[in-house]
């Protein structure tokens, strides 16, 4: 009986529990929706003292999934040091940015493995700036017992992987930079560079004939890649310096990492043709922003100056990226820059041939 | 229970069908109203005051009014997103993804690759759940490991799939990665549940008297199961293939993982071709062309499945019960 009744006594303080849960979820629900755009005044115009102005306790980071390694290094460090909360939410490059300008939801930061998606669809309405922060390169990873895995070397690479059943897997082209990027990597090999090509287009078409397209983003590559569906993978070296599986270090001329003008020019002699666009070969550019809808732009600032200084460097490097020295601001929006970013930033109004 | 409401209805029975026409014409235009002037808020309330009231107006008891009330909240939760959702929708840009034969494509794959998920589970998941519902020693493992695809995350769901089957695993002959069979299998690993547990009660609900007649009478177990329990369980069958059905066709963590993009037989073009799966096809249109182009395609695959829910439910309903498939 007594048994009974401290179990009703349970379930019914449980149940109002639940209600006033629920109750409470009514309060901020309409916060996340349209009032946030209106907040666009604090992106970039009170560029006065950060250290001044009371700071919010929490910030929140959209960023691109080969992002996720060094934020998640970076994370306890910056929360001990600057004393504030840091909710990050990793998803594709495409669509963390999405969630900014389809979904109006609000971030301190948006980090894109791509500076042109910040470019192109968060400018002007979203954001007034970007800093391009690190840059990265392809690079094939394996399995120990892949076919060919033997022979496998920087310089033989395409031989064992147009040989016949090789699988080589790598992230859809239409929806994430990574998957233009290795079809990109693919077409420089058959590319002149300094007089020199890595392999004809008949090695091309082998390679193409051997690509398979099985996942959106990079992330379950790995996964697909140790089951044995794969052979091969396509992916940032960032990932694969830190997967544990054996990799190739691709040449500069096809990994994308160079962003000289030289190089550059190279790389634009790759073309993908998507579904959603063509997209033209370029150095890979990581790109970072505080949007206009910050609701603590002084936090994303922190964060951008975080890793454009030694110890945020000294992550980028340890996870496989090449950070940018010093980072790069598009001078046209020097202005909107955050004093702090600005200080240890340099405004350029190009990056090779990049138009910024 | 069932002898109850069906007298209840004998008696409304004069004007029960234009009763239900009348309440959703009202419940329609009561939405459009509250939805064209922009207060959809209103029409949650409304909808709650109007079930309340019909309630009352059909049985006055506190108990039914209580009932249909707070039936009702829950009517707002799901019903109302969804029609907010649909009244979003621009219809030329419903039209012309309805026009577009990719999404043909899609759509086809988005109920012929569940469809077979769901067959598959119910070939060998009524055996298991006639089983299950005997009882056997060892039982509760059997029921755990039945159960344990519902907790699994869904893109964990497509690595399992792909260590147990892909080449690296049991099965290396067999291809799941893109493959049909691949599909099936993400599929099946998170909807067989369904099809298992809602066979199961239906064969638990059978009196075992039943089953004892049928053998004293002579039948042995197949033909007792072919001509006494498999009828009478046949509802929960189809409940079960139906929610094994829907499930799979809103896998999206699996199916990404495993068959992102499937090569598949189209009998519309005579021949193989590659599509994704609903879900992983909606998401990529959401990351192609934004939130409205992925409604449209979404708002197509949501009317492909009310057609067929519909259709399964007039197949399946013999005018005697009124209760579930």
């Amino acid at each position: 009986m007594t048994e009974h009744r401290t179990r009703r006594a349970f379930l019914a303080s449980s149940a109002t529990a639940a209600a006033i849960g629920l109750a409470g979820c009514t309060g901020d629900g309409g916060s996340d929706g349209g009032g946030s755009g209106d907040g666009g005044s604090d992106g970039g115009g009170d560029s006065g003292t950060p250290t001044s102005t009371p700071m919010s306790d929490s910030m929140t980071i959209f960023h691109a999934g080969s992002l996720a390694p060094p934020f998640s290094a970076a994370e306890p460090q910056f929360e001990e040091e600057f004393d504030v909360d840091v909710n990050r939410e990793a998803k594709g490059s495409v669509a963390s940015t999405q969630k900014i300008t389809q979904q109006g939801r609000s971030a301190d930061v948006l980090g894109t493995s791509d500076f042109r998606l910040i470019r192109n669809r968060v400018l002007p309405d979203y954001g007034d700036w970007y800093a391009i922060f690190t840059t990265n390169s392809m690079s094939i990873q394996y399995r120990e017992d892949s076919p060919g895995a033997d022979d496998i070397s920087a310089d033989n690479w395409w031989d064992v992987l147009s040989r016949d059943g090789v699988t080589i897997g790598h992230s859809d082209p239409a929806v994430d930079p990574g998957g233009y990027r290795a079809v990109m990597t693919l077409q420089l090999g058959a590319e002149e560079f300094q007089g020199e090509r890595l392999y004809d287009e008949g090695t091309l078409d082998a390679l193409m004939s051997n690509t398979t397209v099985p996942t959106g983003t990079e992330t379950n590559l790995e996964g697909q890649l140790e089951s044995g569906e794969l052979d091969y993978v396509l992916y940032y070296q960032s990932i694969s310096a830190t997967s544990g599986l054996p990799y190739v270090d691709l040449q500069p001329e096809v990994d994308l990492s160079q962003a000289t003008s030289e190089y550059a020019q190279h790389y634009a002699k790759a073309e993908v043709e998507t579904d959603s666009g063509t997209f033209t070969g370029a150095p890979i550019a990581y790109g970072l922003t505080v949007p206009s809808v910050a609701e603590a732009p002084g936090r994303g600032a922190q964060w951008i100056e975080y890793f454009a200084t030694e110890p945020g460097r000294a992550i980028l490097e340890e996870q496989g990226l090449v950070p940018v020295d010093p980072i790069v601001v598009p001078a046209s929006s020097e202005d909107a820059v955050p004093d702090n970013v600005m200080e240890v930033a340099s405004a350029q109004s190009s990056l090779g041939p990049l138009e910024l | 229970m069932a002898t109850e409401t069906e007298r209840r209805f004998e008696i409304a029975a004069v004007g029960r069908t234009p009763l239900v026409v009348a309440f959703v014409v009202v419940q329609a235009l009561a939405f459009a109203a509250a939805y064209s002037v922009g207060q959809p808020t209103w029409y949650a309330y409304f909808i709650v005051g109007s079930t309340a009231v019909t309630a009352y107006a059909l049985d006055g008891t506190s108990f039914t009014v209580a009932t249909a009330t707070a039936g009702s909240l829950l009517m707002v939760a799901l019903g109302l997103p969804l029609f907010m959702f649909v009244a979003r929708q621009t219809p030329a840009l419903v039209i012309e993804k309805a026009l577009d034969p990719d999404v043909h494509r899609v759509l086809y794959l988005g109920v012929y690759g569940p469809l077979l998920a769901a067959l598959l589970s119910l070939l060998f998941g009524v055996p298991l759940a006639h089983l299950l519902a005997k009882g056997f020693s060892g039982q509760p493992l059997v029921e755990s490991l039945v159960d344990l695809p519902l907790v699994v995350p869904h893109s964990v769901a497509g690595i399992i799939i792909l260590f147990g089957f892909g080449k690296g695993g049991a099965f290396p002959q067999f291809s799941v990665l893109g493959t049909m069979v691949g599909l099936v299998l993400a599929m099946a690993f998170v909807s067989a549940p369904y099809a298992v547990n809602a066979s199961r009660e239906a064969f638990e609900a059978i009196d075992d008297r039943l089953e004892y007649a049928s053998r004293i009478h002579g039948a042995n177990n197949w033909e007792t199961f072919r001509r006494v329990t498999g009828p009478l369980a046949v509802r929960g069958m189809i409940t079960g293939g139906v929610l094994a059905w829907a499930r799979a066709v809103s896998e999206f963590g699996a199916v990404a993982v495993v068959a992102y993009s499937v090569e598949f037989f189209y009998p519309f073009a005579g021949g193989t071709v590659t599509a994704q799966h609903a879900p992983v096809f909606v998401y990529n249109t959401y990351l192609q062309g934004g939130l409205e182009e992925s409604g449209a395609v979404a708002f197509l695959l949501l009317a492909v499945s009310a057609v067929i829910f519909l259709l399964v439910r007039y197949l399946t309903d013999d005018g005697t019960a009124g209760g579930m498939p």
